[in-house]
């Protein structure tokens, strides 16, 4: 899994590839620990390079999710296709979380 | 086909994923199959690792077989009676700090595929899944 961040109109942009398995995920909890520790308020996750997402990964993003909104943030998502889009349709996440289609969009938003 | 035994652990997971990814490429599986499959694989092994065999190891038997136009996947434990297509669905009404942290993957794994049947026979849990071979 790999990280690139930038920062954008006041949110954090942190684009995601790669895989976000059992295996790879710990790389993203490490990743979010930083946006924590840095009182990062909005964080837009653009996962348009993101291949593969199983539960351990969502297991991740929720976990971030929480930490952020309880220190008054917000996490929300952009780029999402392929399988990575299907298994947040069927975990509940896309209903849970702000969802946007591009980057742009959730700059906006 | 032959059958791969493994002991379940996270550690199998790569062998795993290319002996029946190798077997879906040659049943000419469409490409977007491959990820589900490769869920299904994760969250099946991980699952039965952690749960059937409480992380001390066990055998897990994986089997690849054509059936009509699908191509399906058996992963065969000796855990306790765990029949998967049980799981419930999130409940997406709450707030996601009410969200419990996991639990979502046995969903996942029984929902993706087109076709999946669960059996004990004897001893062992049987899960086979299937996925159709359209293009």
């Amino acid at each position: 899994m790999e990280f690139s961040t930038t920062k954008k109109d006041g949110a954090l942009v942190v684009a995601v590839e790669g895989r976000m398995d059992a295996i790879t995920t710990t790389e993203f909890d490490a990743q979010s620990q930083t946006w924590l520790a840095d009182g990062e308020k909005k964080v837009i996750a653009d996962l348009s390079g993101l291949e593969y997402i199983s539960s351990a990964g969502l297991r991740s993003i929720l976990a971030a999710a929480k930490q952020l909104k309880g220190s008054g943030g917000q996490l929300v998502f952009c780029g999402l296709s392929g399988m990575v889009e299907e298994v947040f349709n069927v975990s509940g996440f896309a209903a849970m979380f702000t969802i946007h289609k591009t980057l742009d969009d959730a700059l906006a938003g | 086909m032959a059958v791969l035994s493994v002991t379940a652990s996270l550690a199998s997971l790569p062998e795993v994923r290319e002996y029946v990814l190798g077997q879906a490429r040659r049943a000419g599986l469409p490409k977007g199959a491959e990820q589900k499959i490769d869920l299904v694989l994760e969250e099946i092994l991980v699952n039965v690792a952690n749960h059937a065999y409480r992380r001390e190891g066990g055998p897990l038997e994986v089997d690849c077989f054509l059936r009509d136009d699908s191509f399906c996947c058996l992963l065969r434990d000796w855990g306790p009676p765990f029949n998967p297509l049980e799981a419930a669905p999130p409940d997406v009404g709450q707030d996601i700090m009410d969200q419990p942290i996991g639990g979502l993957g046995i969903f996942l794994a029984t929902t993706m595929p087109d076709h999946c049947a669960y059996e004990r026979l004897g001893n062992a849990n049987e899960l086979t899944f299937c996925f159709t071979r359209k293009p």
